[in-house]
């Protein structure tokens, strides 16, 4: 009893000392007047610090002035980018590589000029995703002619060789006739090689690559010395250490050469270990070691074997709209390995307790192969000595096959409300998506909300992949189209409201936090 | 009751009944590929979009009613490439280097494909 009286003697001491620690700061020790006139940051901290008058007056003098310090850092560099809208013609290459983040930080801190940034980077993001998909629009030109875009005519040219692509099954002898014509007076490569330029305007990494030499292609993943299985030379009862290993990695049991003291791998799905599928191990980096943030997604999720579209999806949306989130939820071990944070949904019988458990599941970097490839989850992009890049997605697949129990667990679809919900900890909403309006879907971009959406099973359009799980990449308010983001890692679609509201079945959002 | 047990045997006997054609070939790597997931040979990417039932051509000129898959092929090189293809089975389609023939395409929802690639 007398512990207790103790204790909370003490707890309302330390209490009462901190509060006038925090008065005393604001007081005494030099605080900084909210919205004093001399700063001239405070909409930023508004808008991107959630920061009001009661918080700031809690706060310490030295983090007050930190935080000052912060966004003077930020706007400045959004000032950067805001200057860009200055030049003549607009660089639209440089103006992508802002990204939507540094947008939002210009327009909290220039308001019209930076609104109109914002806008810019909006509209040329879903310009890119559908030169990328083949579905430039008339409106799209037009735009970029009327804004003065440094991209206006090569675009113009992707627009002339989409109008000849022809459509599913759909090759013309004509079509054909006029497409050869094209490509042998050589606007054809140009053109292509601008798609590729806007879909991997990101990747360094994967540029070097290919700059390197031709001959190296994903199915040489595994001849690459990064990649390669020490063989062992010993012989113990007829089978060598390295086939007794590869036994066992068919099993889903941990490898022998790692002492026993890796992580368990979660087990391969039944179809895969009778196609010949095994774990081995793959050196990379989680993300891009060019060191660029954006686009993490396109470059770490492209969907493999497993019909997983909805996790993926879920990944990919959450990744970007905040890249950082995911980061933060995946931690490199100094042992090699990787710990993963899930939330664990309380079973529906449970009264009592939090809605969501973190659950941190620890994998290495052995993943399921056959013939060199990774069989599932892939990614794209490699560093400046041969390594992997961007493997957080095939970490990340990993990580949720184990934290469901195997990779058969995630093979056979799932809903994408759960799993962003088991990504976040955060209850995710499900809508129809025939009432859903493309308003509505940038009403919850521009919040941060992560959102993917579910196809029906036999989609009229002929772009769309039934029964599939997407992500929204973008939407265009000058054509009113949205584009969505394919798990797969190809075969995006732009679609009008309409056609949306027409192939989809059901929109989900997540918060994130 | 009768009725419950009646839809329930048809219930059954409906969800043994998957449509299923097949054209037997030879050569190749056999790739087996789900509705809505990606298969990998090498360098290529195969996607299966979608599998209806409809009207196609044979390879000798004759109108049919059966099964067809939307496939997509993918190679991520510089510039990439991309290309739709409807098929049925017994068919060839070719891209690149690549060569992939359709020995059978199983089920519509949630369907199967058999490819042989190379």
């Amino acid at each position: 009893m007398l512990k207790k009286i103790l204790y909370v003697l003490a707890l309302a001491l330390s209490v009462s000392s901190a509060r006038s620690a925090g008065l005393a700061a604001q007081d005494d020790a030099g605080g900084i007047q909210w919205r004093a006139p001399s700063y001239a940051t405070w909409d930023y901290l508004e808008q991107r610090q959630q920061m009001d008058e009661t918080s700031w007056r809690a706060l310490p003098a030295d983090e007050q002035k930190t935080m000052l310090d912060q966004a003077k850092q930020a706007c400045a560099e959004a000032g950067k980018a805001v200057k860009l809208l200055s030049a003549s013609p607009l660089d639209g290459d440089r103006l992508l590589e802002i990204g939507q983040e540094d947008a939002a930080d210009a327009k909290a801190c220039f308001k019209q000029e930076g609104k109109r940034l914002d806008e810019v980077v909006r509209t040329l993001n879903g310009i890119k995703a559908r030169a990328e998909s083949g579905t430039l629009t008339e409106n799209d030109i037009n735009w970029l002619e009327e804004n003065n875009v440094s991209w206006a005519e090569k675009y113009k040219e992707t627009y002339k060789y989409q109008a000849l692509k022809p459509k599913i099954g759909e090759h013309t002898a004509k079509q054909q006739q006029q497409l050869d014509k094209f490509n042998a007076e050589g606007t054809g490569k140009k053109l292509s090689g601008i798609t590729n330029d806007a879909k991997h305007g990101d990747s360094e990494g994967l540029d070097k690559f290919y700059d390197g030499g031709a001959s190296k292609k994903d199915g040489d993943d595994l001849s690459a010395p990064h990649l390669s299985l020490k063989a062992g030379g010993m012989k113990t009862g007829g089978k060598t250490p390295e086939e007794q290993k590869q036994e066992l990695m068919q099993k889903g049991a941990p490898p022998p050469a790692l002492g026993g003291k890796a992580p368990d791998n979660p087990a391969l799905n039944k179809a895969s270990v009778k196609d010949g599928v095994t774990y081995q191990k793959i050196d990379g980096n989680l993300y891009s070691s060019s060191g660029k943030t954006g686009d993490i997604y396109t470059m770490a999720i492209n969907q493999g074997q497993l019909g997983d579209c909805y996790f993926l999806s879920s990944a990919a949306s959450i990744a970007k709209k905040d890249p950082d989130y995911i980061k933060d939820s995946i931690h490199e071990n100094k042992d090699g390995t990787y710990s993963v944070d899930f939330y664990r949904e309380k079973p529906w019988w449970k009264l009592w307790g939090p809605d969501y458990t973190k659950e941190t599941v620890t994998v290495d970097n052995q993943f399921p192969v056959k013939d060199g490839s990774p069989e599932y989850n892939n990614s794209k992009g490699y560093s400046d000595t041969g390594k992997k890049d961007n493997m957080w997605g095939m970490v990340y697949e990993k990580a949720y096959a184990k934290f469901q129990g195997s990779y058969g667990a995630i093979a056979e679809g799932g809903w994408p409300s759960a799993a962003m919900a088991e990504i976040t900890g955060k209850p995710s909403t499900t809508s129809p998506a025939s009432s859903t309006s493309l308003d509505k879907i940038t009403d919850w971009e521009k919040k941060g909300y992560a959102v993917t959406v579910g196809s029906i099973e036999k989609p009229s359009n002929a772009g769309v992949v039934g029964g599939h799980a997407y992500y929204i990449q973008s939407v265009d308010p000058v054509t009113k189209t949205v584009t969505l983001g394919n798990p797969w890692g190809f075969k995006n679609v732009t679609l009008t409201e309409a056609e949306f509201q027409a192939n989809y079945s059901e929109v989900y959002v997540n918060p994130i936090h | 009751m009768k009725d419950i047990l009646l839809s329930a045997l048809i219930l059954v006997g409906l969800g043994g009944c998957v449509p299923v054609e097949k054209v037997p070939g030879s050569g190749g790597e056999l790739i087996q590929i789900k509705q809505s997931t990606v298969g990998t040979f090498q360098g290529l990417k195969i996607g299966v979009a979608n599998i209806i039932e409809a009207e196609y051509v044979t390879e000798a000129g004759v109108k049919k009613k059966g099964l067809i898959a939307a496939l997509t092929l993918f190679i991520d090189g510089n510039p990439p490439q991309e290309k739709d293809f409807q098929v049925h089975a017994g068919q060839k389609i070719a891209m690149d280097k690549y060569s992939v023939y359709v020995e059978e395409i199983r089920g519509t929802t949630k369907g199967l494909v058999t490819l042989r690639v190379q």
